[in-house]
């Protein structure tokens, strides 16, 4: 080693001497570091990864001139406890690779389905054991999930009713049919538009707010705090952000489709020049009491499915921030793909019953 | 929701607290290993060890949070583990626990906090509610927070505002979870004093776990010394603090432990 210093900044020349000296296979490698003056944590880092490497490779390495700093700086750590990864070569097998996957999911899966059974079960035999719904706590939920959504429903629905109508204008312009505009926006907004973007819309803000703050609730123990106390979170938390989720979905679902179809009315008066009358009586047309029914039932099954994955994912956090963090994303992205499996359900089960 | 006492029927014993030949391992690492302890009604008990001998398991075991895997937890002769939801319910009210990080609900102040065991469990009117738990706060010191939020009191504040909490509902034991953890030494001596003149007022039972020996041998009546998932020596304080055996020597004149010397195995690797 020329390098008077053995540091962050030349530490790179040794580790690359190590790994030429390494390649030409010799059985010992001599390292010589008398002529080091100064070194840092970096540069002896370098000297035990090239052990690591030698150790690897089944070769032997000799020290030589080392100072007595460096010697009091290895006598706080031990050289084989650090290298001893190096023996092992621990491989894990792709069963276990898939098996550390797919358990956390099972696992996830599980707790969702339990909680989602707990607060069914609260909500349908609490009453029976005078134990009703707290609406106190619920009244808060509501307040967040449903009011606090209303402006970005409005707008996203009314400027989704004005796109719905520009597409289906576009087309049925050709035919000369601009009047099923009405059909067009009514019926896709009914049916799927409006509890779908409801339901997302609720997963990003409602969703993510409930896994994010029982997780951390859990982590500050407020949680084990509340059932000492002999307050049972299922009761006290759980089932007034599920039932405020499953409002919200309902009536923020409501007042998009109402808005949405405004906004096609409002297209297709302005520039199809369809006047408000004939769309209402088009749309009375083209919607059933059948279809508005279904997409209620729709939306609070969408609402009650964010409400629970939130909930339970939060709920099941463990490891700090971290896990907190894992949470909302789950809480996020579960959400919504269980709100589309949900609708694909729906539709197959309305198909079959005709 | 019935009041606390209203059906329970304690049964009469010295030993308010027993633990039978617990043992527990999670994730396939032995954390208590046949642990017994007696804790008698009205004490001031101390559990004591290093960080890591399985304290914080044993106090949750107690109060009835988490199962032992194996052996029994017995409090005011019922078996807590075994319990319907009912009577773990009411055996939860005869007990607080004062966690380590104080858990206050971060939603709500400091004194909806300390009244929210009382509005839950018991159908008192709300005046007497609020009046009760503003008298917990003053016995802690803390009446003129009241009406702070959690995360505006600092650490010692927050370790009494869950002390108030604890005691809302004049609770026969409670447990804390190292009471004096992250308190300069004046506070922390603020909460032992707290801890005794509790004891000694209301005759609660307190059950303290902890790795800070001044407060242990400050508030102690009896100590039991944990050490690696075993009770090593459980006796009065003077007791403990006389015993001879190395380890709690170790533990109570705070010397390193004996420990296998592994460093200097870089001279394995020099040229000689």
């Amino acid at each position: 080693m020329a390098a008077a210093n053995l540091d962050r900044s030349s530490v790179a020349a040794l580790t690359g001497d190590f790994e030429r000296a390494l390649r030409e296979g010799p059985e010992r490698v001599i390292v010589d570091l008398g002529a080091v003056e100064a070194f840092d944590s970096a540069g002896l880092g370098g000297v035990v990864a090239g052990l690591e490497a030698a150790k690897a490779r089944g070769v032997e390495v000799r020290l030589r001139g080392l100072s007595q700093a460096m010697l009091d700086f290895f006598s706080l750590v031990s050289v084989q406890r650090l290298t001893a990864s190096a023996e092992r070569g621990a491989e894990i097998g792709p069963v276990t690779r898939l098996g550390e996957f797919v358990e956390p999911i099972m696992d996830g899966a599980v707790a969702v389905l339990a909680t989602a059974g707990d607060v069914l079960r609260e909500l349908v035999v609490g009453p029976f054991k005078r134990r009703f719904l707290r609406l106190d706590r619920t009244a808060v939920e509501v307040d967040h999930c449903a009011a606090g959504a209303l402006p970005i429903i409005a707008l996203i629905g009314f400027l989704l009713g004005l796109i719905l109508a520009m597409q289906a204008y576009v087309q049925l312009r050709v035919f000369g049919a601009e009047i099923y505009i009405a059909n067009m926006v009514g019926v896709s907004v009914l049916a799927e538009i409006g509890p779908l973007m409801t339901a997302i819309v609720l997963a990003a803000r409602s969703g993510s707010r409930n896994a994010a703050q029982l997780g951390a609730m859990v982590v500050g123990e407020e949680i084990a705090a509340l059932e000492q106390m002999g307050v049972r979170p299922l009761r006290f938390l759980v089932v007034p952000k599920v039932v405020a989720c499953a409002f919200a979905a309902l009536a923020l679902s409501v007042i998009f489709d109402v808005i949405a179809m405004a906004g096609g009315a409002l297209f297709a008066w302005g520039v199809a020049g369809i006047e408000f009358d004939a769309f209402a009586q088009q749309l009375r047309g083209a919607l059933h009491a059948s279809d508005f029914f279904l997409a209620l039932i729709k939306s609070a099954t969408f609402g009650l499915a964010v409400g629970v994955i939130g909930c339970a994912l939060g709920l099941r956090v463990r490891g700090g921030s971290e896990g907190v963090g894992r949470a909302t994303t789950g809480a996020v992205v579960v959400g919504i793909f269980l709100v589309i499996v949900i609708d694909a359900v729906f539709v197959t089960a309305q198909r079959l019953l005709g | 929701m019935e009041l606390p006492d209203s059906t329970f029927t304690p049964r009469r014993t010295d030993d308010i607290v027993r633990v039978l030949a617990v043992t527990t391992s999670l994730g396939g690492r032995t954390i208590l290993d046949g642990v017994d302890l007696a804790i008698r009604r009205g004490e001031v008990f101390v559990i004591m060890g290093p960080s890591g001998c399985g304290k914080t398991t044993l106090l949750r075991h107690l109060c009835g949070l988490l199962a032992p895997s194996f052996g029994s937890v017995t409090v005011e002769g019922h078996d807590i583990h075994a319990a319907s939801p009912e009577l773990l319910h009411l055996l939860r009210l005869r007990t607080g626990l004062s966690f380590q990080g104080g858990a206050l609900l971060g939603s709500m102040t400091v004194l909806e906090n300390v009244e929210l065991p009382l509005r839950e469990n018991t159908e008192l009117p709300a005046r007497v509610i609020r009046e009760t738990a503003r008298m917990k706060l003053d016995m802690v010191g803390l009446l003129h927070a009241a009406d702070l939020l959690p995360s505006s009191l600092s650490g010692g504040m927050k370790k009494r505002a869950a002390i108030a909490r604890a005691i809302a509902l004049d609770p026969e034991i409670v447990y804390f979870d190292e009471p004096s953890a992250g308190l300069d030494p004046v506070t922390a001596a603020e909460v032992d004093n707290l801890i005794q003149k509790l004891n000694q007022v209301f005759g609660i039972t307190m059950v303290v776990v902890t790795h800070d020996l001044q407060s242990a041998h400050a508030i102690a009546d009896r100590v039991a010394v944990l050490h690696e998932g075993r009770v090593l020596r459980c006796g009065t304080r003077d007791q403990i603090w006389a015993d001879p055996d190395p380890r709690i020597r170790a533990f109570i004149e705070r010397r390193l432990p004996v420990e296998e010397v592994d460093g200097m195995d870089i001279l394995r690797f020099l040229e000689i």
